[in-house]
């Protein structure tokens, strides 16, 4: 579904991403872990088409496509999510219209008739539970005003509304309480299928809990220096980062 | 000092030697004459009008043949269920019937009535001494139309005053339309006046809220003729315990003056003023709002949007004066920007002058582009980039059309705003 080979960027001549290889086939969930600054985000950022970065070597493939050569909106309707992060806010615009907007333009790129009201409203209502939104949020402004956990339970709504192929889940469970999580954690195993695939990128082993990885990588300074089972999660936590950039700087 | 290029003045009084020296009002027509004359149009050394060249503008427009005649555009608020007045070439029908528990009526007839709200008013708010633009339309106006909300009246639709254009802009090349509005103490109203077509307007109105009473004034700027150029001065005057809200809409003309003055000279007054600008191609649209406290516990809020594309100029002069008795005053103001082309410009200017010291005040603008964060998240959710400026764009808009609280008006604007964009 997914292949990265030996993907280099850079932002403002500073390399970023210093040769990143990585394969996801349907039905898999990675995690991407690692210490602050080693690239995660930058690489979530990338595959999503983010113009600040200059990709300066390497490729990614996606469902037979290149991806880099899409733009952002093309990226959407081949089926590619990210999960922000920073969900901006953007006032006035409500959060319905903006869905609205969204599922129709994938769909018309897809060559798909548009959703009336009534079958958009349906799907909304449907996904909503989910992740268990309060429908007054959704007149509002997207994410204007609010708190750091209904600004991830809205992505995961909109997730839940794209439908998309492979989804990227950037520090999702960052300023979440436990409760939220649980919450986040299940829309998102509901939403997994033999079809589709996850990518969780995460600091912390807690949200691994509640998504259970087939594969764990960690990124180090540009490049993923380790890999394996979700077992290598439980070891990091017990050990912490040090173990690992100690093991890269010995080898 | 007369900066006035001969021509125009000639063209100026040319026509006041024509209006007849029997008329009620020649006494006030002859000392705003004066009045003009003496000030001559502003010119480019006057700060307010420093980046507005009106009388250049003028000059080019008269110099200019004139042979096209406009097509008339009637009825641009459909949908709004309304009283409504036309007036054309800025003439009203004699006694404006609309069955409505208001009053409307040329000034002639005011004046034969002796309306006393008439008598206290007219020409008692807009000044000729100090602004010439009012010096002129003073002068110069047509039949002036009175609207009088009596006392505790609250008007169940609201009145739309629809400017159509001039038949033949030859004939009659500046119109000087003047309305005089008084809404009795305790009454509440909408009144619109609904600008349309091509030629020159120098209109004043004068707005007057008495006790209690509220009033909701609204500007319509968005259905001209692309070469239309028009100078507006609203002069808001309000009693004790009133409210006036004010809606300012442009997003047509060639060259468009708006001032907007409100007087507070009672305490408890509430006074909103809201607009928004939304501009193309070589459009000018300058606003220049003031808002005088000069009594305590007074409340005004402004806010002022702009949108500028292609080679626009925008202009927002926003002036709060709180006098030395005007203690516990609000006083809010913001003017917020959006400049999408490397060749659109944008002079804004707030101005505070404060003489009380137990005020709560504050001002604030904002200049800038669309939000490449807002952007990009729109993108990775599939939705093109065209649409998402758009989407963008409209929302900045909307933050001011949604202040209009007549539902079907504020659709009206939504569908005007996004045609025109």
């Amino acid at each position: 579904m997914l292949q990265i080979k030996h993907l280099k960027t850079t932002i403002d001549d500073k390399p970023l991403l210093k040769g990143i290889d990585l394969t996801v086939q349907p039905g898999e969930v990675h995690a991407i872990m690692g210490p602050n600054g080693a690239g995660k985000s930058t690489l979530a950022s990338v595959l999503a088409g983010k113009e600040d970065y200059t990709v300066t070597e390497g490729s990614v493939t996606f469902l037979g496509q290149d991806l880099l050569e899409l733009a952002p909106e093309e990226r959407a309707a081949a089926g590619f999510f990210l999960a922000f992060q920073y969900p901006v806010e953007i006032p006035g615009v409500s959060t319905t219209n903006f869905l609205k907007t969204a599922v129709n333009e994938i769909r018309k790129q897809q060559g798909l008739e548009p959703l009336d009201a009534v079958a958009f409203l349906a799907l909304m209502k449907e996904k909503m539970q989910l992740v268990n939104i309060d429908p007054a949020l959704l007149s509002r402004p997207l994410n204007e005003g609010f708190s750091g956990g209904e600004k991830k339970r809205n992505e995961i709504l909109q997730m839940a509304m794209l439908a998309p192929k492979l989804a990227i889940l950037d520090e999702t469970d960052s300023g979440l309480d436990i409760d939220a999580l649980k919450v986040v954690a299940h829309g998102v195993n509901q939403l997994r299928s033999p079809d589709n695939a996850t990518i969780v990128v995460t600091h912390y082993q807690r949200l691994l809990d509640y998504i259970v990885p087939d594969f764990v990588h960690v990124l180090y300074d540009g490049r993923i220096v380790r890999s394996g089972t979700k077992e290598l999660a439980h070891e990091l936590e017990a050990k912490g980062y040090d173990w690992i950039k100690a093991s890269v700087e010995a080898s | 000092m007369a900066v006035i290029s001969p021509s125009l003045e000639q063209t100026f009084i040319q026509h006041f030697e024509t209006l007849p020296h029997s008329s009620a009002f020649y006494a006030t027509r002859r000392q705003a004459m004066e009045a003009f004359q003496q000030q001559g149009l502003p010119s480019l050394k006057n700060e307010g009008y420093k980046y507005t060249p009106i009388a250049r503008f003028l000059t080019e427009y008269l110099s200019r043949a004139q042979t096209a005649t406009p097509p008339r555009r009637r009825s641009a608020l459909p949908g709004l269920e309304a009283y409504a007045i036309e007036l054309c070439d800025g003439k009203l029908p004699a006694s404006p019937e609309i069955h409505s528990p208001i009053q409307c009526l040329t000034f002639q007839e005011a004046y034969e009535q002796q309306h006393p709200a008439f008598l206290a008013h007219f020409a008692q708010h807009a000044q000729p001494s100090t602004d010439s633009l009012v010096a002129l339309n003073t002068a110069l106006f047509e039949e002036g139309l009175f609207v009088y909300i009596p006392a505790h009246t609250v008007l169940d639709k609201p009145l739309v005053i629809d400017h159509c254009a001039p038949e033949s802009p030859a004939a009659l090349p500046i119109t000087h339309p003047r309305l005089l509005i008084v809404a009795a103490p305790y009454s509440q109203a909408h009144v619109i006046t609904n600008w349309q077509g091509a030629g020159l307007t120098n209109a004043v109105a004068e707005v007057v809220v008495e006790k209690n009473a509220r009033l909701d004034y609204y500007v319509l700027q968005t259905a001209l003729g692309a070469s239309a150029g028009q100078l507006q001065t609203t002069q808001g005057y309000q009693a004790t315990h009133s409210t006036l809200n004010t809606y300012t809409f442009t997003w047509s003309g060639a060259l468009v003056r708006n001032n907007l003055n409100c007087m507070l000279d009672a305490s408890h007054t509430e006074t909103n003023m809201y607009g928004l600008y939304s501009l193309q191609g070589t459009q000018h649209v300058d606003n220049c709002t003031t808002v005088d406290h000069r009594q305590p516990h007074t409340y005004s809020n402004e806010l002022y949007k702009g949108i500028l594309a292609e080679e626009a100029t925008g202009v927002f002069n926003g002036r709060i004066y709180v006098r030395p008795a005007a203690q516990k005053t609000n006083a809010f103001q913001e003017n917020n920007n959006l400049v999408l082309s490397d060749k659109a410009t944008l002079h804004t200017k707030p101005q505070l002058e404060i003489w009380a010291d137990d005020v709560k005040c504050s001002h604030g603008a904002t200049t800038g582009q669309l939000d490449v964060d807002q952007l990009f998240y729109l993108q990775s959710r599939g939705i093109p980039q065209a649409t998402a400026r758009a989407l963008l764009r409209q929302a900045f808009a909307s933050e001011v059309i949604d202040k209009v609280p007549l539902d079907a008006l504020k659709a009206q604007l939504q569908a005007s705003w996004a045609a025109q964009v």
